[in-house]
């Protein structure tokens, strides 16, 4: 598969939250997606970059498009240096926070999109990646 | 958005036309000028109007939904109008509750729903016996007195006579 098209966001506060939403929803509208794949893939963004911001302080978002022969995809990636996540497993139940939340985040954006992976080291970061299908 | 979102009056509702994404901290700002203006204006009803919007996050669901709490503290109704399907579909699918909030489909059925919240809330009332406070103590009485004697008494002719 092809990388089309990479943008590279730094995430440092929460005002960002709101820009890292423009930003994927501009990348979104260009490559045609249709308006309910972007609110799922936007809203999910919204919930993974708050975390980031919550959790570690800041990050970086990167979104791409992908393209092989048939199909595009769009992919998000979310990588932070903050303390990591101690149990995936935990963090992916509905309800679970540590961060006096409502505990959607983690397993809510993974409901809205086709591809979900994180990744999590504790002391060394978390890297969330998100995909959907152009359709 | 950096301009602020406007607050308009209309009748005993203020309307707030969201007209572009909200940053979190425009979303808290929002919520905070919302409760001065209804304490200061005497407006009861609190009619949001997100038909723009093709993103309502956890946290902006859950400021909404905790307005919402905060106007009813305040006497007050709050109507959410103009949510998109797709909006719809990702809250349910967060797994987001927006406890306490009404919602109609567009503004004028949203409007007609704060003043029938407002009239059903007025009936259960003595007309003359606001504010809350008097009201509520007074529709206490009615009941007690009631059951008591089995109908009958003036509002407010107190309790165990």
């Amino acid at each position: 598969m092809e990388l089309e098209h990479s943008e590279l966001l730094e995430v440092p506060a929460a005002r960002v939250v709101a820009e890292a939403r423009a930003l994927v929803r501009r990348v979104m509208e260009r490559a045609g997606f249709a308006a309910m794949d972007i609110t799922r893939v936007v809203t999910a963004t919204s919930e993974l970059a708050r975390n980031m911001v919550k959790y570690a302080g800041g990050g970086r978002v990167r979104v791409a498009l992908l393209r092989d022969e048939a199909r595009t995809a769009v992919r998000v990636e979310f990588a932070d240096q903050g303390p990591g996540i101690a149990s995936i497993a935990d963090a992916m139940r509905d309800g679970f926070s540590t961060g006096g939340g409502l505990g959607l985040g983690l397993p809510g954006a993974a409901r809205l999109v086709d591809g979900f992976h994180i990744d999590s080291r504790p002391g060394e970061g978390t890297r969330v990646e998100i995909r959907q299908w152009k359709r | 958005v950096d301009t602020p979102i406007p607050i308009l009056k209309l009748g005993q509702a203020l309307l707030v036309p969201i007209y572009a994404d909200l940053s979190d901290e425009a979303a808290l700002t929002l919520q905070e000028r919302l409760l001065y203006r209804l304490q200061e204006t005497g407006a009861r009803g609190v009619v949001i109007d997100i038909t723009v919007l093709d993103v309502v996050d956890s946290f902006l669901g859950r400021v909404f939904s905790d307005l919402s709490r905060m106007v009813s503290l305040m006497d007050g109704v709050t109507v959410l109008v103009g949510m998109r399907p797709q909006v719809a579909m990702t809250l349910v699918e967060l797994g987001l509750e927006l406890r306490g909030l009404l919602s109609a489909l567009d503004l004028e059925q949203g409007l007609d729903l704060v003043a029938r919240k407002l009239s059903e809330r007025d009936a259960l009332l003595p007309p003359a016996s606001r504010p809350l406070g008097e009201g509520l103590l007074e529709a206490g009485a009615l009941a007690f007195g009631g059951l008591v004697a089995g109908g009958g008494r003036a509002p407010g002719s107190g309790h165990g006579a």
